[in-house]
């Protein structure tokens, strides 16, 4: 039997199929979880993003509009939720000048050689580059896809993916 | 590699450090969701409160027939309003047809408490009640259409309150009990 497609699923969901939804999170919430945690670099915002993502979802399951990527719209509502988190705390710490980090996430013991500079690189990223680095090189979203993610215009999406590759570049040719 | 002509060219200064093996290493330092979260996000969609109207309609209109389906129900309305009324100035007004309701919550330690159900179409941020008053009330008053209506009170934006003045109640299908109020 063939596999449903991700439309069907959206459409079974909506009906209160609760097991079609179901399978539309184990299919994307790896991506979805993976683009909150680059934003955010922080693993426990990203799972609580992940999950406020999916539960929009569920709200808005009516507002999906048929033909689009499924993935692609998972995607723009956990951006846009992870933009209003940083306004939001961005407010809250206005009185506070010091408290910008760099927060590297850990690279796990055994993978690419590269991947402890590559995670060093990407942390020192402005978190509008990581973002739009993290959809075309890291998700495989073409730039007019990752421009429609994160609601920018296409050369705001060229600009940032090469401004975040050559500092990328810049800074593992100074580590090296 | 063969070249992608949507990416923008990136200087090659050092070969070190290539587009291509920037590109592969990036490629394999994707992060996945960790175990469990998957379980966790469904029992919170299965306890999260229903949106039938809007789901319903969902069901119902293909997408591609909303946006023109709206405004057409709208200029409908709009013209039944007319014909219902009367033109301006033909007719006595009539009396609107809401009914104000009183809510009231005693809640003296909670930092927010807003009124969520069928008519916000279970979306919360949009009826706010004031308080508290010296005796740790909550209140609001609503015009509500006449009809059936289901409610619940979210206090400090988590904590599902049945309204233990309602004179109905009815489980809500997800371990939650919604206040019933018949106008």
């Amino acid at each position: 039997m063939d596999e449903p497609t991700d439309a069907d699923l959206v459409d079974r969901s909506r009906r209160g199929d609760i097991d079609a939804f179901a399978e539309l999170v184990r299919r994307h919430q790896d991506r979805v979880y993976h683009l909150a945690c680059r934003m955010t670099q922080s693993p426990a915002d990203a799972a609580d993003l992940t999950q406020e993502t999916f539960l929009r979802a569920h709200r808005k399951l009516h507002r999906y509009r048929e033909g689009h990527s499924v993935g692609n719209w998972l995607l723009a509502m956990c951006a846009n939720l992870t933009k209003n988190m940083f306004r939001t705390r961005t407010r809250q710490r206005q009185a506070d000048a010091g408290h910008a980090e760099m927060r590297v996430l850990q690279a796990p013991d055994r993978g690419h050689p590269d991947r402890p500079a590559l995670e060093h690189a990407l942390a020192r990223l402005d978190p509008k580059e990581r973002a739009a680095v993290t959809l075309h090189y890291m998700e495989g979203l073409s730039l007019p896809e990752v421009a429609e993610v994160l609601r920018i215009g296409l050369s705001a999406t060229k600009m940032r993916v090469h401004r975040g590759l050559r500092h990328m570049q810049t800074w593992l040719e100074d580590r090296s | 590699m063969t070249p992608d002509r949507t990416t923008p060219p990136v200087p090659e200064s050092d070969p070190a450090w290539t587009e291509e093996r920037l590109r592969e290493g990036l490629a394999q330092c994707r992060i996945a969701a960790p175990p469990g979260l998957a379980d966790r996000i469904l029992r919170e969609v299965e306890a999260a409160p229903k949106t039938p109207v809007r789901t319903w309609i969902g069901m119902w209109w293909p997408a591609r027939w909303r946006e023109a389906l709206i405004p057409a129900l709208a200029g409908a309305a709009a013209v039944w309003l007319v014909l219902a009324r009367g033109f301006p100035g033909s007719g006595p007004a009539r009396p609107d047809d809401g009914l104000k309701v009183a809510f009231e919550l005693h809640a003296p330690s909670a930092r927010s408490v807003e009124l969520v159900g069928s008519f916000t179409e279970w979306r919360p941020g949009v009826l706010r009640l004031e308080g508290p008053d010296a005796t740790g009330h909550w209140t609001a008053t609503v015009t509500l259409p006449p009809g059936r209506h289901e409610y619940q009170f979210l206090v400090d934006g988590r904590e599902w309150v049945p309204d233990p003045l309602a004179e109905v109640r009815r489980p809500d299908g997800f371990g939650r009990v919604n206040a019933v109020l018949d106008l």
